[in-house]
């Protein structure tokens, strides 16, 4: 008893600060930021945004893939023949 | 039962649960499904809900393709090994193929990133973690959710799934009630994503008294991700795989971030290495197992363990050192107090600085999850791409079940997933959920009234209990015909804790202890039909603990069915101390007769689809 951790949480800032107080009375300090953004503006609203091209969704593509991979390739994947059953690795 | 109003809502997705893997679907969902009706319905408030709702300090599972730190290759040989073997290797390469453009989502989003100064990439805190201030994650990815649902429920417990009765083994929605209002929720649906997290609170933990209520995963996550689909008939796989974590004593503050950014290290009392000494021990349980880097999670426990009871604790984690530099114990600190604040007023309220005091480990009861380090959930089928035959059924992460789907916590066999792997998971199956329903597989639905009212008598049925049976209370809370749901879940603890491998044994069990545990729980089960509940709270709380119990039956059976000890550190089988790869490296699926309640086991062969390329080596 006699210890606490306090916080308090400012979106407008963008911050969330912590005081922790031991039992014996030291005290620590922390501040950390919780969004980069004013927040929510940056989440897209997808019923808004382009519609997929035909046809893709029977690919193995994702939502803004595969350009969102930043890799400027194809979505990788693994041949078949290669596949293994049962202990060997 | 007229007191309990009923809404009806039809939708094209449903989204059971709404974390990390719930509001990827939910988000992902609407992309592929423009004109689809897409609801979420979540058990708490999907801004501070599951396993992320106090937020965390680190991402753990980011490639980093663009730069070659990673290859999804990689991640299958890294989770194999660390699981001993037994991966759906499938499941984890097509995660980790995608897992890159979610994280780029929630850097675009404003989660903020730590950047390594040098290169500009992201902080590395190991291999495979990147590091966040992440107090504010879950709300960041709920407002994501909530711009592309329909809409979002809230306070709703969902209980059951519905059935089609017009085609077997075809879905058709869930039923749940509000908890503050008491109201029954029928969710009509021609898909339903199952994301409701793992399992707690289903062994006794080692935080009881007036530490009651913390654990080490989230306390709220009650096993509804497999009890949902076990009671339907699903198949599970890989049950028996629970995990135990290495954790700060008391506060089961997570250890991450200190082995592998601080790179603190641990030691016994005496300030020896303690891993060294069990060496040969482990080497004749497992054979060369031992040998692979990075050593498999279960023997490093294994070593702990053992260390333990030879009298060398209390085992500590060595601070002392790295928290001289003022930026790493600033690091120390805050990856509590955006995690897991608890371990932060733990350490306290008992003048634990770790700057000059070396902070005691312990290691934990065990969790049954499909996200984190280890593989427990349904049985899924894999993408067509990536998937053998037995693996592959139509639709990725489809369950055995047409058009129920599921991610995260919920989908067995691809573990390491985490944060940022469940949210992606929840993509694939919202995906694949769409494309079900574009290709007609959920036409001509038909669930009764009947079958809905069946389920609000059942639900609403411990309300009844209590009405009459606190007639005959004879002290306190004290009746001989119910028994509340506190009373369930701590007998529902004990038994899983003496029978099915907890603390009380060491994690000990053998085929008699796991045979005896079931009749005790088929007892449980039948004792609460007679669960008891004062409110719409106590309602959660005796649903929570059906599924629980539910879940609990499935692990038991495939502690039973697996001869070997596969995994020493989570568990061990005291008949069949040694890993057994001749017989038993294999994945063990499981299925629940929903009429008769009995479960039958399979079987079925582990395809390793990569090689072995960076062979192991002497750790
Ligand atoms: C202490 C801790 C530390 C972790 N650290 C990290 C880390 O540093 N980095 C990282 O990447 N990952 C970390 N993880 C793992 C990560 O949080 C999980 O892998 C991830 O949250 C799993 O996602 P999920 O959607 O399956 O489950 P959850 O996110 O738990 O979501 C499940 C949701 O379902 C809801 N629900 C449950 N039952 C019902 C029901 N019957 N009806 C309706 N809704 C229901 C719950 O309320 C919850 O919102 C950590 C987890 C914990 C507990």
């Amino acid at each position: 008893m006699g210890h606490s951790v306090r916080v308090r949480r400012e979106e407008e800032k963008g911050t969330i600060s912590w005081k922790i107080k031991f039992r014996n009375g030291t005290v620590k300090d922390f501040v950390s930021p919780i969004t980069t953004k004013p927040w929510g503006k940056f989440i897209p609203k997808l019923s808004e945004g382009d519609k997929p091209n035909q046809g893709e969704i029977n690919s193995q593509r994702l939502y803004k893939e595969p350009e969102g991979l930043n890799t400027n390739e194809e979505l990788p994947s693994v041949p078949k023949e290669s596949f293994k059953k049962g202990v060997y690795y | 039962m007229a007191k309990h109003k009923t809404h009806f809502e039809d939708c094209d997705v449903l989204v059971v649960g709404g974390g990390m893997a719930g509001t990827g679907a939910t988000f992902e969902a609407r992309h592929w499904g423009r004109d689809l009706k897409i609801i979420c319905v979540e058990k708490a408030n999907i801004d501070r809900s599951g396993a992320v709702a106090q937020g965390l300090y680190a991402i753990n599972c980011y490639m980093g393709m663009q730069w070659d730190e990673n290859q999804p290759e990689d991640h299958v040989r890294y989770a194999r090994n660390d699981l001993m073997g037994m991966v759906r290797e499938d499941l984890g390469y097509d995660m980790a193929r995608h897992v890159d453009s979610t994280v780029h989502m929630f850097d675009e989003w404003g989660l903020p990133m730590m950047k390594n100064e040098k290169t500009g990439r992201y902080l590395r805190e190991g291999k495979w973690q990147i590091m966040i201030h992440g107090e504010s994650y879950k709300p960041i990815v709920a407002e994501a959710a909530k711009k592309s649902a329909d809409k979002i429920y809230n306070r709703i417990m969902i209980t059951h799934l519905l059935m089609d009765e017009a085609k077997e083994n075809r879905v058709g929605g869930a039923v749940g009630f509000n908890m503050r209002t008491g109201d029954f929720h029928v969710f009509r649906a021609k898909t339903v994503i199952v994301a409701a997290g793992g399992a707690s609170h289903i062994f006794k933990p080692r935080a009881v008294g007036e530490g009651m209520g913390r654990t080490w995963y989230a306390p709220w996550s009650n096993g509804s991700a497999y009890a949902l689909p076990i009671a339907a008939g699903a198949k599970m796989t890989q049950m028996e795989n629970r995990i135990v974590l290495c954790r700060f004593k008391d506060g089961y503050g997570p250890v991450g971030a200190y082995f592998l950014h601080l790179k603190t290290y641990t030691q016994n009392a005496n300030g020896e290495n303690y891993e060294k000494k069990w060496y040969d021990h482990t080497k004749e349980l497992v054979g060369e197992y031992i040998d692979h880097h990075p050593t498999p999670t279960c023997l490093r426990n294994h070593a702990f363990i053992q260390e333990t009871m030879a009298g060398g604790g209390p085992i500590q984690m060595v601070t002392t050192e790295a928290f001289q530099d003022p930026h790493l114990e600033t690091v120390g600190w805050e990856n509590f107090l955006g995690m897991t604040v608890g371990q932060a007023v733990v350490w306290a309220s008992q003048n634990i600085d770790p700057k000059y005091t070396n902070p005691e480990l312990t290691t934990s009861e065990p969790y049954v999850m499909g996200s984190h380090a280890t593989c427990s959930g349904a049985w899924v089928s894999g993408p067509e791409d990536l998937s053998p035959p037995e693996y592959f059924w139509g639709y990725n992460r489809m369950l055995t079940i047409d058009g129920l789907f599921g991610a995260g916590d919920t989908v067995g066999g691809s573990a390491h997933k985490f944060s940022s792997g469940s949210f992606t998971e929840g993509r694939l199956a919202a995906k694949a959920a769409v494309k079900y329903i574009e290709d007609q597989k959920a036409e001509g639905i038909n669930v009764t009234d009947k079958q809905c009212e069946d389920f609000k008598a059942k639900v609403y049925k411990p309300l009844d209990t209590y009405t009459v049976a606190q007639n005959e209370i004879t002290g306190g809370t004290v009746s001989p015909s119910y028994i509340s749901p506190i009373q369930g879940l701590q007998r529902l603890q004990r038994i899983m804790d003496e029978y099915v491998g907890g603390i009380a044994t060491n994690y000990m069990t053998n085929e008699n202890m796991l045979k005896r545990g079931l009749e005790l729980l088929t007892w449980l089960e039948e004792d609460l039909e007679k669960v008891g509940a004062e409110d719409y709270h106590q309602l959660m709380r005796a649903w929570e603990l059906k599924h629980r119990a539910l879940t609990s039956q499935c692990v038991t059976e495939h502690t039973l069915y697996r001869e070997e000890t596969r995994w020493p550190g989570y568990y061990y089988r005291g008949d069949h101390m040694k890993l057994d790869d001749d017989n038993w490296h294999c994945l063990t699926v499981s299925r629940r007769d929903p009429k008769t309640g009995k479960f039958t086991m399979e079987k079925v062969p582990v395809y390793h689809i990569v090689d072995e390329n960076e062979k192991k080596k002497a750790s």
